[in-house]
């Protein structure tokens, strides 16, 4: 039944309604008081005749009591006494009862009234208890809300432990595999340390047989040269790596004291840190803060020195430069980290060795120049073979290295001087990494010069500018010469070719010449023209009558007697 | 009171119907005595109480008892009821059946 | 609003009556003292009888009437059969008579050719019985009303005469619904159609998606000479719009004797 339909339902409610007021409602107040009112007449009707019989009954009592009129008087008075008495407790007990109806609706009223303040608190209570639902409510519903979301979060725990467990197996494992590559890695490293340790042995081996054949050789040749009686002082020649052009300083080359200055001239765009004469004086080679290597020619006799040709191809200053013993190559040592050989003929780069992590102070050739030995900033000196061009072992000297010597006359002895103020001494022959010995000294080392034959270091320190004489064989310090500053902590001092001087640098632009032996001094006259200030090498020529020099002012000069 | 010469009684079990009779069927019910023939053709506009007379008539119903009479064992119709009605509204088939009984059975 | 309410209009309705003795009798009994009028609102479906006790006590006496004399109503000319309800009785004549309905009331010459003898309220309860017996036949194949207890009729019966309506509907709302008490159409509407000075119609309607419209078409057929055009179909003395839904006019408009008693007048 669609409510379309009670559109009639309502219709006839109407019609009902409208009857009944026209039907009823009209006649209902008026047939109610009507009935009333019938009833009421009925009752006084009903009264009346009552009162009526009850006076007829009376009229009778009198007329009856007439004949004994006192004892029907009386009868009568008493009748009305009665009736009055029985009045009065009618009138007694009316007046009660209303007062009894009186008090009831006192307490009605009373009642309702507590009744009424009754229902106000109740009314009161409810609205309390309806708060109180609501806030229960919306408690829970914040329990609800929390309970969920600690759920959330829960489980998000468990995710993130489980994720955790998972990955932290996956880092075992990976650690594991970090481990055992790891002793992979070192047993790998360790077989290569033995092979490059039984590889060197194995070169000392081939090179000390060569060199024992070469001796042999020599002997033979000596032998035979002997004759003409040359003082070729040849003792300890055993010792030394010798070639044929091996200039004998004892061949009685006697050193100058360089007094004047035959050639000068700005060598480089930079200042110029590395200096070196070739083995037999026709070349002298200069290197610098410009990257370039400039290879000169020494003409003694004519006294000049011509430019021969520029070395390019280092990525940084040259620290070092060093010809080999038969002017075939030039090694040079750079801040960019490598050492290179070039050609001299053709003046092209031939070999580049990296390996170092730092600036290469210095590079040496050995064993007949089938070896270079290089000292670094990165506290190691690397061995490296030429025909394998390539770095077969590692020093750990544990400072920068600043300069080395290679020196035969102690066996297969590499020295080295370092900034932490010590020299260190490596013994080839063993497969240890490490110095054989050490010796300590007053300041760090900044270049190391040898003269073998009566197995003297020179050695140059910058705290305590000094020059220092060591004894090799003593192993202790023998003289030190002082009053001078070093102008770089690369600055190179040398002994002369015959032993009797040593020379270096100042930054006051002399150089500084002591006696070896006497530890005399002798000044060299200042030339302002040519070095003002801050000499950082220089050295003489193999044979002794030429002494070069180079400053920081991009000057190089030639010096003679 | 009913005049029995208004009776027309039918031995046969098919009485004839006409357009103004109507055919009843009396059942006893209770201790109500059987009637020897069940139908009866009656004039549709007789009331119930001229059947109630005519069964106490038929069966000799003593003065001061009364019968009742049914219509579907379920009801006893006003007295003034017409038999067109009753029939029109509850017979059965081609009759009315009415039940009578001398005390108050389905009402 | 409730259907209920339809239902509480309908038990509340009254019609205001004032019965008033037989002046004839009066005189030939000698009264002098004319009684007054009773004034009463008598609820439309109830039944004349159950103010017969009051009537009596008020008017007996005034014509002498002995115990053999049974009281009877008129109005006008025409003698009220006593098992009508009040409403019918009231929408078949006094619709168009000012109100309140005048009714004599009379204690000689019962008519018998035209009312059905009163011998006591047992008489009307077994009649009220009796119409509601006959209308669950129509409704429920009787089924329902089989269930019902003796102190179910009783209470049926005492909700009538002391006209308390949720006494009657507690009950009576049974007879509403089948027999398992769920909502279902009945089988056929019990309804009658009174006409002045005609016999009363009834006839068989089923209940499922009929609507009263159907009831007023029914009569037509059956009358087909009848011109219902200036007549108007009552029940409770208000015209039903033929849309309404047979079911719910039955369920919710019905005499307590669940009957529709709707009446055929002329319209005013």
């Amino acid at each position: 039944m669609s409510d379309g339909d009670s559109s009639w339902k309502l219709h006839i409610l109407r019609k009902l309604r409208e009857r009944n007021s026209k039907e009823t409602s009209c006649f209902k107040e008026l047939i109610l008081s009507h009935g009333r009112l019938f009833d009421q007449v009925e009752n006084l009707k009903k009264d009346i005749t009552r009162l009526e019989y009850q006076n007829n009954e009376l009229e009778r009592d009198l007329r009856e009591g007439g004949g004994s009129t006192g004892g029907g008087a009386n009868k009568l008075n008493k009748r009305v006494e009665d009736l009055q008495e029985r009045l009065l407790t009618r009138t007694d007990e009316v007046s009660e009862a209303r007062r009894a109806t009186a008090d009831a609706m006192v307490k009605v009223t009373e009642l309702s009234s507590q009744v009424r303040s009754k229902d106000d608190e109740i009314s009161k209570k409810e609205t309390q208890i309806n708060n109180l639902t609501n806030v229960q409510r919306k408690l829970e519903e914040k329990i609800n809300t929390l309970e969920e979301s600690m759920k959330n979060n829960s489980s998000t725990h468990s995710r993130l432990m489980d994720e955790h467990s998972e990955l932290q197996l996956e880092f075992n494992s990976q650690d594991r595999k970090l481990k055992d590559l790891q002793l992979e890695n070192d047993r790998l490293r360790a077989e290569v340390m033995k092979m490059k340790a039984e590889e060197a042995d194995r070169m000392n081996k081939i090179t000390e047989s060569e060199k024992a054949a070469r001796e042999k050789d020599i002997k033979k040749q000596i032998e035979e040269a002997t004759k003409p009686k040359q003082s070729i002082v040849e003792t300890k020649s055993a010792k030394k790596a010798s070639s044929p052009d091996f200039i004998d300083p004892a061949a009685v080359y006697p050193s100058i004291i360089p007094e004047k200055v035959f050639f000068s001239t700005e060598a480089h765009e930079g200042e110029i840190s590395a200096l070196s004469f070739s083995l037999d004086g026709h070349f002298l080679a200069t290197g610098g803060a410009d990257k370039v290597i400039k290879v000169w020619r020494v003409l003694q006799t004519e006294e000049k020195v011509e430019l021969v040709a520029p070395l390019h191809g280092s990525g940084a200053s040259i620290m070092s430069v060093q010809f080999d013993h038969i002017n075939k190559y030039v090694l040079a040592a750079s801040n960019d980290f490598a050492t290179r050989l070039w050609t001299l003929g053709d003046q092209r780069p031939r070999h580049t060795l990296t390996g170092h992590t730092a600036k290469v102070f210095s590079a040496k050739f050995m064993d007949d120049s089938q070896r270079v030995i290089t000292g670094s900033q990165d506290k190691t000196l690397k061995i490296w073979d030429l025909k394998q061009r390539r770095c077969v072992k590692t020093l750990f000297a544990g400072s920068s290295c600043c300069d080395l010597v290679h020196a035969h006359v102690l066996g297969n002895m590499i020295i080295s001087g370092h900034w932490d103020k010590k020299i260190r001494f490596w013994d080839l022959r063993v497969s240890s990494v490490n110095p054989s010995h050490e010796l300590a000294i007053q300041g760090r080392v900044t270049s190391l010069s040898l003269f073998p034959e009566r197995f003297m270091l020179l050695c140059s320190t910058r705290d305590d500018t000094s020059l220092r004489l060591i004894d090799l064989r003593q192993n202790a310090i023998t003289s030190t010469f002082s009053g001078f500053n070093l102008s770089t902590d690369w600055s190179r001092a040398s002994f002369s070719p015959d032993g009797q001087y040593v020379a270096v640098g100042g930054s006051d632009g002399i150089i500084h010449i002591w006696e070896a032996m006497t530890g005399r001094a002798h000044k060299v006259k200042k030339d302002v023209s040519v070095h003002n200030r801050d000499i950082v090498a220089c050295c003489w020529h193999p044979k002794g009558q030429v002494f070069a020099s180079v400053d920081r002012s991009k000057k190089l000069a030639v010096w003679k007697r | 009171m009913a005049s029995s010469t208004e009776l027309s009684s039918v031995a046969s079990p098919n009485p004839s119907e006409s357009d103004d009779k109507i055919v009843l069927s009396l059942r006893a019910a209770g201790n109500a005595p059987q009637l020897k023939h069940k139908k009866f053709a009656v004039e549709k506009d007789r009331s119930v109480a001229w059947v109630v007379q005519w069964l106490c008539q038929k069966l000799k119903i003593e003065e001061g008892e009364t019968m009742f009479v049914y219509v579907q064992q379920a009801f006893a119709p006003p007295l003034d009821t017409d038999l067109e009605t009753l029939y029109k509204n509850y017979g059965t088939g081609d009759k009315l059946v009415l039940t009578y009984c001398k005390t108050q059975a389905w009402g | 609003m409730s259907d209920m309410d339809q239902r509480r209009e309908v038990w509340d309705g009254k019609v205001p009556v004032s019965f008033i003795l037989s002046q004839q009798e009066l005189q030939q009994a000698g009264g002098t003292t004319i009684p007054e009028p009773v004034f009463m609102l008598l609820p439309r479906v109830s039944y004349f009888p159950l103010v017969y006790d009051k009537l009596v006590k008020l008017y007996a006496r005034a014509v002498s009437a002995s115990l053999d004399d049974k009281i009877w109503l008129s109005y006008g000319p025409s003698p009220l059969k006593w098992h009508y309800p009040v409403g019918i009785l009231f929408d078949l004549f006094a619709r168009s008579t000012e109100l309140p309905w005048e009714i004599t009331v009379h204690f000689k010459d019962y008519p018998t050719d035209d009312i059905l003898i009163y011998e006591g309220k047992e008489a009307l309860e077994g009649h009220f019985l009796s119409k509601l017996k006959e209308a669950d036949w129509l409704k429920h194949g009787a089924k329902v009303i089989q269930q019902f207890t003796p102190s179910e009729f009783g209470k049926l019966w005492q909700s009538i005469s002391q006209h308390h309506f949720e006494d009657f509907w507690s009950v009576n709302q049974k007879l509403m619904l089948n027999i398992k008490g769920e909502m279902e159409p009945f089988k056929f509407v019990p309804f009658s159609i009174y006409r002045e000075g005609k016999r009363l119609y009834q006839g068989l309607i089923a209940s499922q998606d009929t609507t009263f419209g159907d009831v007023m078409n029914l009569y037509q057929k059956e009358f087909p000479s009848a011109s219902l055009a200036d007549h108007q179909f009552l029940l409770h003395g208000i015209e039903i719009p033929a849309v309404a839904h047979l079911q719910w006019v039955s369920e919710h408009l019905s005499y307590p004797d669940n009957f529709l008693h709707i009446v055929l007048t002329r319209k005013t």
